[in-house]
């Protein structure tokens, strides 16, 4: 374990993959910082670029890109008050705040520490548990894959959309998307419409482009958006604005236990397939706020407020990655678009990955901290300077997101179907956005459909109509009926046990 | 009574559903078919929830101004409408002349009707098309599709 943790450390440290990481983490800060793009888009934009890397460059350029966004977007979060990503949405309710008490520096020195730190821990928490998990991955066959798949659309089904009705809608969108192409079992072409470059299916990267990339610019220039002002630092002078940084990055020392509480919660949402990042910052946000002194102040402008969403949202990617990459089941909507990657340079993700490729696992979560040590780095540095990227005006951005997502497209499969499936996909993530339905879930329903029908007949043929009586597969069986039934056992709870109300009350 | 964005879409996944269901009738073998009629046959029970809550809510609060209930409000359409132009327009470009030529005309041609100046026109299309081919043929060599008329 040892020796696989230090070549995979050699993977890293070379000259070469750090200044590949440097450049990824430099970029993932861009896109970050320019609100409407996110993880997502920054890994389909790029994945065309690393057609034709060698893996060891071109898996560590893609984690770093797409772990660092978050930081970025935590500046766009705290100093405009829009989330420069979507998981950053916890921050705002307190990083705005104390921006608009002119406290700027403060919360995004404290952010980007917490971001930073949050990347770097998760890396000694996957050496523990890689032991723990080995064994696990290893026994599972496919009645139990079938059963984790089942629990990732669970959890998409519940936890993806303010409304459980859309989020469901989405992820059997997503499911039906999938269905385009050959079924390999029976060997038959489903909905092709004779099409041949439909028959090997839908790729997941047009349809991801379109359902972010571009649905977030028409969305852009149906308000007649230009570029978004209001920056809440631009009273503060610089020396000001790096003292106040400074304060930030204390103030996580100060708060070190709220920071490893969040960073350890985030790390375990990761974990799970198909929870996001949303989950993970909500979930640290509400811990943070339940063991407070001073509850009451939350929402009004406290660091702690910035600090635990900051440091779960940064933690989840390793333990989104572990799952990716251990058991070829995506951890999040972003990783199904690195596990294309994965594919693309040649390497399946799946068990295989953790008996046979160790060190390349340890070498990619490693890889996971230096991005974010550097990002955290030259986001410290020019915090400022970074947020004047948001005001890039709406037409160049159009241009180079539009002409990038129809090369990003086009290059996977040589396919003009592919750019015609990013712009449909576009119309229909534009729609979504604006009716509040959940356009990861349709991407996590689209990668989890597939290989929902190949270990169900996989499992089927295995163990035949009761393939789900393996206690792996019954345990997991168990959380999924606790998933959905989770609000009704909590009424039946509180009607059998009614809380005593308060004398005076 | 007018019908709420949000009603037409859930209909529009009922029909998809509905659609996919009959299509899922073509299919012989139990492993084609059984999935995409599980998936049809939710879908088209939850949409249908949608539109029949959506209708009876609609018929409650007429004048609603709840958000996530239209997708586009007054005044959104033309920009949008122009906008699927522009996406068509550089698909036939890039059909025809290849993604370096299109890239180079979409820019410049984009710009120009954004009213900015001649000269942020060029500069901005000639720099932007020369970082697409410093980056996709020069660094990664790879062979982006040159257009119909320059096919060989």
């Amino acid at each position: 374990m040892i020796s696989s943790f230090l070549e995979g450390a050699a993977l890293i440290f070379s000259p070469q993959t750090l200044l590949i990481i440097l450049a990824a983490s430099a970029i993932g800060l861009v896109i970050g910082v320019i609100p409407a793009l996110g993880g997502m888009v920054a890994a389909a934009l790029f994945l065309p670029l690393v057609y034709h890397m060698p893996s060891s460059f071109a898996l560590p350029f893609l984690v770093a890109l797409t772990c660092v966004v978050y930081t970025g977007g935590s500046i766009t979060t705290i100093l405009m008050g829009i989330p420069g990503t979507t998981p950053n949405a916890a921050t705002l309710i307190d990083g705005y705040p104390m921006a608009q008490k002119g406290q700027a520096g403060r919360a995004v020195g404290a952010a980007i520490t917490a971001s930073m730190f949050g990347g770097i821990i998760p890396v000694f928490l996957s050496i523990l548990i890689v032991p723990v998990i080995r064994p696990i991955v290893i026994s599972f066959k496919a009645p139990e894959m079938f059963m984790l798949i089942l629990l990732g659309l669970s959890f998409i089904a519940v936890l993806a959309s303010d409304s459980k009705l859309k989020g469901l809608i989405s992820g059997f969108l997503g499911m039906l998307a999938a269905l385009i192409g050959l079924q390999t079992s029976s060997g038959q072409y489903r909905f092709t419409f004779g099409i041949p470059s439909l028959s090997s299916g839908l790729d997941i990267v047009p349809l991801a482009l379109g359902l972010f990339a571009v649905a977030e610019m028409f969305d852009m220039i149906a308000t007649g958006k230009t570029s978004i002002a209001n920056n809440t630092a631009s009273g503060i002078t610089n020396r000001e604005l790096r003292q106040q940084v400074r304060q930030g990055a204390s103030d996580v020392w100060k708060h070190k236990w709220l920071w490893l509480r969040s960073t350890i919660i985030g790390y375990v949402i990761g974990l799970f397939p198909g929870v996001g990042g949303d989950v993970a910052m909500y979930l640290s946000y509400s811990q943070a706020k339940l063991t407070s002194k001073h509850p009451e102040l939350f929402g009004t402008g406290v660091v702690e407020g910035v600090i635990a969403p900051e440091s779960a949202n940064n933690a989840k990617d390793s333990g989104a990655l572990l799952t990716t990459m251990a058991f070829g089941i995506p951890g999040s909507a972003v990783m199904s678009i690195l596990m294309a990657g994965f594919l693309m340079t040649g390497i399946t993700p799946g068990p295989k990955l953790l008996t046979e490729s160790l060190p390349l696992v340890f070498g990619l979560e490693i890889g996971i901290a230096v991005a974010n040590l550097i990002a955290g780095v030259i986001a410290l540095i020019f915090a400022a300077k970074l947020a004047k990227v948001a005001n890039v005006h709406i037409d160049f951005m159009f241009i180079i997101v539009i002409v990038m997502v129809f090369i990003g497209s086009y290059v996977n499969n040589l396919s003009f179907i592919d750019i015609g499936t990013a712009v449909v996909f576009g119309v229909l993530g534009f729609i979504m956005k604006r009716l509040n339905y959940s356009r990861p879930a349709v991407v996590l329903g689209f990668v989890l459909g597939e290989q929902f029908e190949t270990y169900l007949w996989r499992a089927y043929k295995l163990g035949g109509p009761t393939f789900f009586l393996t206690p792996g597969s019954i345990v997991m069986l168990v959380i999924i009926i606790l998933i959905f039934f989770a609000p009704l056992l909590k009424k039946a709870y509180q009607h059998l046990f009614p809380k005593k109300e308060v004398e005076g009350e | 009574m007018k019908i709420r964005h949000n009603t037409i879409v859930y209909f529009f996944f009922f029909i998809i559903a509905v659609a996919t269901f009959i299509g899922s009738f073509s299919f012989v073998s139990i492993d084609a078919w059984l999935l995409p009629r599980l998936l049809s046959v939710i879908i088209t029970l939850l949409a249908a929830a949608g539109v029949i809550t959506d209708l009876i809510d609609t018929k409650k609060n007429p004048q609603s101004t709840q958000r996530h209930l239209h997708f586009y409000n007054k005044g959104e359409g033309k920009p949008l409408l122009i906008l699927c132009a522009w996406l068509v327009g550089l698909f036939v470009c890039v059909y025809l002349f290849g993604f370096y030529i299109a890239a180079l005309v979409f820019a410049f041609l984009y710009l120009l009707t954004k009213k900015r100046k001649l000269l942020v026109c060029i500069a901005f299309a000639v720099i932007f098309t020369g970082a697409l081919y410093l980056i996709f043929k020069i660094a990664l060599s790879t062979q982006l599709y040159p257009g119909l008329i320059f096919v060989k």
